[in-house]
């Protein structure tokens, strides 16, 4: 108000003055202060400008009233300016407007005109005095502002400051005033007759003066409400809670435009929410395009595209929601009009590098408008070979005039959404183009982005519209991008759709080994119905039975999805067969067609290897796999499932410290993987998944076949059969199912399954059935004939060759059981013996290759003559190695025989000689035993066998030359039973009446039969037993005599007691005395003796001399005593001291080194004992002890006597047995030491 | 008001099937559902791109709507151990779905602990 001239004048500086400081706004509420330029709208005043009551437009309100004036003169001021600054404030207070401002321009070349100015004080104090009263503030002074002078300057700024405040003040009041009737409005929201577009028209007119301030955040927020408002709106008529208003936008929905973004603000579509007549999409559309806008100018670009896919989205959502009829294609036309207008504008704020790096902020909506642009050539039958129909036209027109018009802000641009949408549905080819367009840049774009996934889901649409377009080439490639990608992360059913659609693909291609190779897997696919794996199994079956032009043709097919083996089972189960054996295979097959599929054959290839001892492998194969019944089971067929997931390694993690190296404190922690490297690798290449190639066929030599096989669905057993023929290994390999062309190959069967095959040569086993064979009784002998590859003819025997001592007892009952080479019994035959002298002939039962047989033959071992080794046992000089031998051992060991048979088999043209060795069951010993000059022969038969015999004519004859010669059987029993282990004695006493002979020759026979078994066929041989006894005749009688000490009646420990020996000589001089000892005299001969007394059993102490050499006359009667003293040292009946007798024989006498030796050892031993004796007989050890280390140096010295100790039968020990009662003493030492 | 729902757990290996899905249709809509099903798989198996982004972008484990697709949202939550669940719904509903995923969780801890549970083998 006020001089429009001079507003005009300052106007222009004003106005480009006012916005370029920024002045901080204080918001209320809390909100952040905030650094605002301001930039105003001065308009004249006019009074109807003023706001009304109730007027909600905030844009134009007026903020701030200025009243400009350059009155300098007081009159004029008082005349006009005062008048009409009363009527401006008037007007102003009458519409409650209190933001006022007066400003006074002061010219200096105005005053100096006007010399009678009043000081420019004045006028300014009087408008503040007049109108001013409290706010001096509101009149301000502006000098000179069109001069350029530092005055100037500053009034200008005092001014700009002053007038910027006041705005803003003004403002801040009437914002929040009009905050508060607008969140009065909204309060109201539930009454009925609450409009949302008015609503809507209020708070946009919030926004637009934020967008004014340039405040785009605040403004954004304030159609962030609205939308949220209306969204919650439509949510809660969606859950039933419908608001009248909202019945408004329930309209159909006749227009579909899409978005439009370039105007700033769509008046149009503001105009018709103003008059409240826009559709939901209007309103949904205009409000995103103010958002977009002001997104835009916050340089958002990348939320608008995200906002732009969740607006799509929603309103998709809540046009359902809020049950408005679209018509069909409708939609779709929106979003892809919206999408790409959305693009678009991004597009047209952003640089290239830009957009590419965003990628994944708009792909969302390419893919949206690749999918929608879809639909629409679905709908529009522009997807289909033949064309659209006449519907599909019909369709199209309707959906291109709900379109309307082209805006006119993009008629002009050639790549318009409209223009796009409308050549898009107006041809077949058009449509292609764009759709190719869209989807090629979809997928590009989020395999840029490493969204393999969508990119994959986009492809297979794209594959889908090829195969429609009939070009399934460009459609497979899709496919199997997809395909590879759901089947390594194992989504079933996404593969099952896909691989339907591969399968229609294959065959539109003509790929018929793929085609062939997907419908199988197809149609064992569990997801689809019954009727589509039907439709697929039949497919294959089809082609199958189709008469294929080039018979060698065939296509290979992997197995896996056609069936997949179970088990297998081998008959014979150990899987071993002989060469010319049959050898079965079972295999079990799980087919997984849904139907019964016949197929022509099914056959396992087999590898042939040789294995050069195969025998040794064939046993070891039969120890291997002894358990597991010849049934191998494979693991079930994990289906098609990547290995990349258990190949995968485990994370090795380790942890970690880092300490630091001067005070070890801790530095750094953590863990460490340790095979990064393999766990970071790159998934797709490892797994390969369905390779249909590389499925080589192999042809082998050997092949199990099974012709024409009906495999029923699920398990099905086939069972091949196959003669071996050449020894080795056979591996099964492959397992081919054919049916006409088309084979399904198991390229490896795993785990390895192996067959063997061997050829064995005959052979002959003969075994005693006991544990040893027994001589002198019939025995029986097994015979087992592996005939290996030989056959058994008729008329095939084994010739035994005799042997004299051993008899072949042929039996009528004898038979031959003929056995299978799996110990099954086959048949049993009677055995034929034919025995001539040398020869025993046994003819063999026919028998097949492979097989056994089973027979017993008796046999009997004629008991010969036992070594001469037992004899020597009771000689006087015993054999050195025997004596080493432990003695127990040696008397259980049975004496053997051994019986050589040489066997001629009809296989070979060598014989077999085969050993048997026969133990004799008894041990026989003999004794000679004397009774002063009488003699008895003693005969031990030890019964060394499990067995008990019957012991029947023992009979003992002589058979030397001596005549006179006598032997009296002592024994009373003729048949005597004799147990195991168990010896029975036989006594004969030996009589003579002339001079004995110096050595008895004798046999003992016996006759013995096993005890259990009473009849025997054969009658036995007997028993029998020769042996030699020497020197039997009696020469010495030694008596000792112990009495005790003079006075005393009994002898006492501890006490001399006196022994007397007495040899006496028994015999005149005999044959058996002439040897080295004899010594001869003029009329007599004398023989040199050494007498011994010994006490092996420590009751006696010898004193003095124990031993001593004495010269016996070799005459009858003669008598030599010998005295000593002996101690006794325990109490009680004591045995005497032995006393022994050696002959003493000169040094130089020639002697075999062996005797020499033994007699050392005697002496040996005999030292030692006399050790013992020491130890408890104190008061002799000196003198006895310095005799034996005389003796024992004597020893050393070359030339020296020996001893010989006299044969057992020429000394008689008449007071052996003898005891003499000792009497304890009172001596108590002895008693103790006796305890130690 | 009914929606579709579709639920599926996705182990959290690269190469595991789907651990555990589930469909909840409304009662009128039955009758569609097999052509569904593989649709619904196709879906999810698209969104796991963006769940696999957007887990890393978040701290919690309900990632709020990841993906829409036509009438569809995807929601998703993912475990501290990247089990996946993703649940593909038709109309919006956070609160439920996250109050349903986190019994889902609960659930699944509990069967995790199982010990002859097998992790990421199909439940």
């Amino acid at each position: 108000a006020g001089d429009q001239n001079l507003f005009t004048s300052i106007y222009p500086t004003l106005s480009q003055q006012l916005p370029r400081e920024p002045m901080e706004w204080r918001r209320s509420y809390g909100r952040a202060p905030k650094m605002i330029h301001l930039e105003s709208n001065f308009v004249q005043f006019k009074e109807e400008l003023l706001p009304k009551e109730g007027n909600k437009a905030l844009l134009t309100f007026p903020f701030l009233h200025i009243y400009w004036t350059e009155c300098c003169d007081t009159e004029v001021y008082k005349a006009t300016v005062k008048d009409d600054l009363t009527k401006w404030q008037n007007v102003l207070k009458a519409h409650s407007s209190v933001d006022w401002l007066i400003v006074v321009v002061e010219n200096d070349a105005k005053k100096k005109n006007k010399t009678n100015i009043l000081p420019r004080t004045s006028i300014v104090d009087k408008i503040r005095n007049d109108f001013c009263n409290k706010q001096s503030d509101r009149c301000v002074v502006l000098s000179d502002p069109l001069k350029d002078s530092s005055r100037t300057q500053e009034s200008w700024n005092a001014f700009l400051t002053k007038l910027r405040t006041l705005l803003l003040m003004s403002f801040t009041k009437n914002l929040g005033k009009f905050e508060d009737d607008m969140r009065t409005l909204r309060e109201k929201r539930t009454e009925p007759g609450w409009s949302f577009c008015e609503y809507f028209m209020v708070q946009e007119e919030l926004a637009f003066v934020f967008e004014m301030l340039q405040q785009f955040e605040d403004a954004l927020v304030q159609y962030d409400e609205l939308d949220a408002l209306f969204s919650q709106y439509v949510v809660n008529f969606g859950a039933g809670d419908g608001a009248n208003w909202l019945a408004f936008f329930c309209q159909p929905v006749k227009s579909w435009n899409g978005l439009i973004l370039r105007k700033p603000i769509d008046m149009e579509k503001r105009e018709l929410i103003q008059r409240q007549e826009a559709a939901l999409l209007d309103l949904r559309s205009y409000l995103f395009s103010r958002q977009c806008t002001l997104l835009l100018f916050l340089q958002r670009p990348w939320e608008v595209a995200q906002r732009a896919l969740e607006l799509l989205h929603s309103c998709v959502q809540e046009l359902k929601l809020l049950e408005v009829s679209v018509p069909p294609g409708a939609l779709d036309c929106w979003v892809f009009l919206s999408c790409l207008e959305v693009l678009q504008r991004i597009e047209g704020c952003c640089d290239r590098a830009q957009i590419d790096s965003n990628i994944a902020h708009t792909v969302g909506l390419w893919s949206y408008a690749t999918e929608k642009l879809k639909s629409l050539g679905y709908l529009c039958g522009l997807v289909s070979e033949k064309g659209p129909n006449s519907e599909d036209l019909n369709r199209t027109v309707d959906l291109l005039a709900g379109l309307g018009a082209e805006r006119p802000e993009t008629a002009n641009t050639a790549q318009s959404p409209y223009k796009k949408l409308k050549e898009a549905l107006s041809s077949v080819e058009a449509f292609e183009k764009h759709y190719l367009d869209l989807s090629h840049a979809t997928i590009e774009m989020y395999t840029s982005i490493g969204r393999i996934r969508s990119a994959k889901l986009v492809g297979k649409d794209l594959a889908e519209f090829y195969m429609r377009k009939k070009s399934p080439q460009k459609a497979e490639i899709y496919l199997q991008g997809a395909l590879k990608n759901y089947l390594a992360e194992g989504w079933a059913l996404p593969i099952t759709h896909t691989r339907k659609q591969l399968a229609e693909c294959q065959k539109h291609l003509g790929q018929i080994e793929n085609y062939l190779q997907t419908s199988s897997l197809l149609a064992s696919d569990h997801h689809l119905t019954e009727e589509e794996r039907k439709y697929f199994c039949q497919e294959i079956l089809t082609f199958a039975s189709q008469q294929s032009d080039s018979p060698g043709h065939r296509i290979v097919l992997p197995m896996h999805s056609f069936a997949h083996l179970r088990d297998l089972h081998f008959d014979p189960s150990n899987a071993v067969v002989h060469v010319g054996g049959i050898l079965s295979v079972e295999i079990t097959v799980c087919s997984q067609m849904p139907i019964p599929v016949h197929m022509e054959q099914i056959a396992v290839n087999v590898h042939f290897s040789i294995e050069k001892n195969s025998y040794r492998k064939t046993a070891e194969w039969l120890t291997k796999h002894k358990t597991s019944n010849g049934i191998i089971n494979f693991p079930a067929e994990t289906s098609p499932l990547p290995a990349s997931q258990n190949s995968l390694p485990a994370l090795e993690l380790y942890e970690m410290f880092e300490r630091s190296p001067s005070d070890n404190s801790l530095n750094t922690t953590g863990i460490i993987c340790r095979n990064v490297h393999m766990l970071l690798r790159r998934q797709e290449s490892s797994s390969s998944l369905e390779v249909p190639s590389g499925l080589a066929l192999e042809e082998g030599a050997h092949v199990l076949r099974c012709s024409s096989v009906t495999l029923e669905p699920g398990p099905n057993k086939i069972a091949f059969r196959t003669q071996a023929r050449e020894p080795g290994t056979y591996t099964l390999r492959q397992l081919c199912a054919s049916a006409g062309p088309v084979w399904f190959v198991l390229p490896h069967i795993y785990p390895i399954v192996q067959y063997d095959v061997y050829s064995q040569e005959p052979q002959l086993h003969v075994e005693p059935l006991a544990d040893s064979l027994l001589a002198g009784i019939p025995q029986k002998v097994k015979f087992t004939v592996t005939t290996g590859h030989y056959t058994i003819k008729n008329g095939d025997s084994l010739q035994l060759s005799n042997v004299e001592s051993m008899l072949i007892l042929c039996q009528a009952e004898n038979r031959a059981v003929v056995y299978s080479n799996t110990r099954e019994q086959c048949s049993s035959a009677l055995l034929r013996i034919q025995s001539s002298d040398k020869v025993t002939s046994i003819s063999l039962p026919v028998a097949p290759a492979y097989h056994v047989i089973e027979f017993e033959l008796e046999v009997l071992s004629l008991p010969s003559a036992p070594a001469a080794r037992g004899e020597s046992d009771l000689l006087g000089t015993p054999e050195p190695h025997r004596k080493h031998k432990d003695k127990q051992k040696t008397s259980h060991s049975m004496v053997t025989t051994d019986h050589k048979v040489s066997i001629d088999c009809p296989w070979s043209i060598y014989s077999t000689v085969i050993a048997l060795t026969f133990s004799v069951p008894f041990r026989t010993t003999h004794s000679l035993l004397s009774s002063g000059t009488r003699k008895y022969v003693q005969v031990c038969v030890q019964n060394l066998s499990e067995l008990e015999f019957q012991l029947s004519d023992s009979n003992l004859v002589d058979t030397g030359d001596s005549t006179d010669l006598q032997l009296i059987p002592l024994n009373t029993q003729s048949q005597q039973r004799i147990y195991s282990k168990q010896p029975v004695f036989f006594v004969w006493e030996l009589k003579w009446t002339q001079e004995p002979p110096p050595s008895l020759r004798c046999q003992f026979s016996m006759r013995f039969s096993p005890a259990s078994d009473e009849r025997l066929s054969v009658s036995l041989k007997p028993y029998t037993y020769e042996f030699q006894v020497e020197n039997f005749f009696t020469l010495y009688n030694v008596k000792a005599e112990i009495s005790p000490p003079s006075g005393m009646e009994y002898c006492r420990t501890g006490s001399l007691c006196s022994l007397e020996v007495s040899i006496t000589r028994l015999s005149d001089l005999l044959e058996v005395d002439k040897d080295d000892a004899l010594t001869e005299s003029e009329d007599y001969f004398s023989t040199r003796l050494m007498y011994e007394v010994v006490d092996n059993s420590s009751n006696w102490a010898v004193c003095g001399k124990s031993c001593g050499v004495i010269s016996m006359p070799v005459a009858a009667q003669a008598t030599h005593r010998v005295h000593m003293e002996v101690m006794p040292l325990f109490a009680g009946y004591l045995p005497l001291p032995d006393v022994r007798l050696f002959k003493y024989l000169p040094h130089h006498s020639a002697h075999s080194c062996q005797l020499d030796a033994d007699s050392w050892i005697e002496n040996d031993s005999l030292s030692v004992d006399k050790h013992g004796d020491e130890q408890l007989d104190s008061s002799s050890v000196k003198s006895r002890g310095s005799m034996h280390s005389a003796s024992s140096s004597e020893h050393k010295g070359l030339p020296m006597p020996r001893l010989q100790a006299l044969p057992a039968g020429q000394v008689f020990n008449s007071s052996t047995g003898m005891q003499v009662l000792v009497i304890p003493s009172q001596d108590d030492h002895v008693l103790e030491v006796s305890v130690t | 008001m009914s929606g579709s729902f579709y639920f599926i757990i996705v182990g959290h290996w690269l190469s595991t099937p789907p651990v555990f899905e589930m469909e909840s249709l409304p009662a009128e809509k039955a009758e569609s559902k097999d052509d569904h099903r593989h649709l619904n798989q196709f879906l999810a198996h698209a969104a796991l791109d963006l769940v696999d982004k957007n887990m890393w972008l978040s701290n919690n484990m309900y990632l709020k709507p990841v993906d829409k697709f036509n009438v569809c949202f995807v929601s998703a939550f993912v475990t501290a151990g990247h089990m996946r669940f993703i649940m593909l719904h038709d109309i919006r509903q956070e609160d439920g779905i996250k109050n349903f995923f986190t019994d889902v969780y609960n659930l699944y801890i509990k069967f995790a602990m199982n010990p002859f549970y097998e992790p990421n083998s199909p439940i």
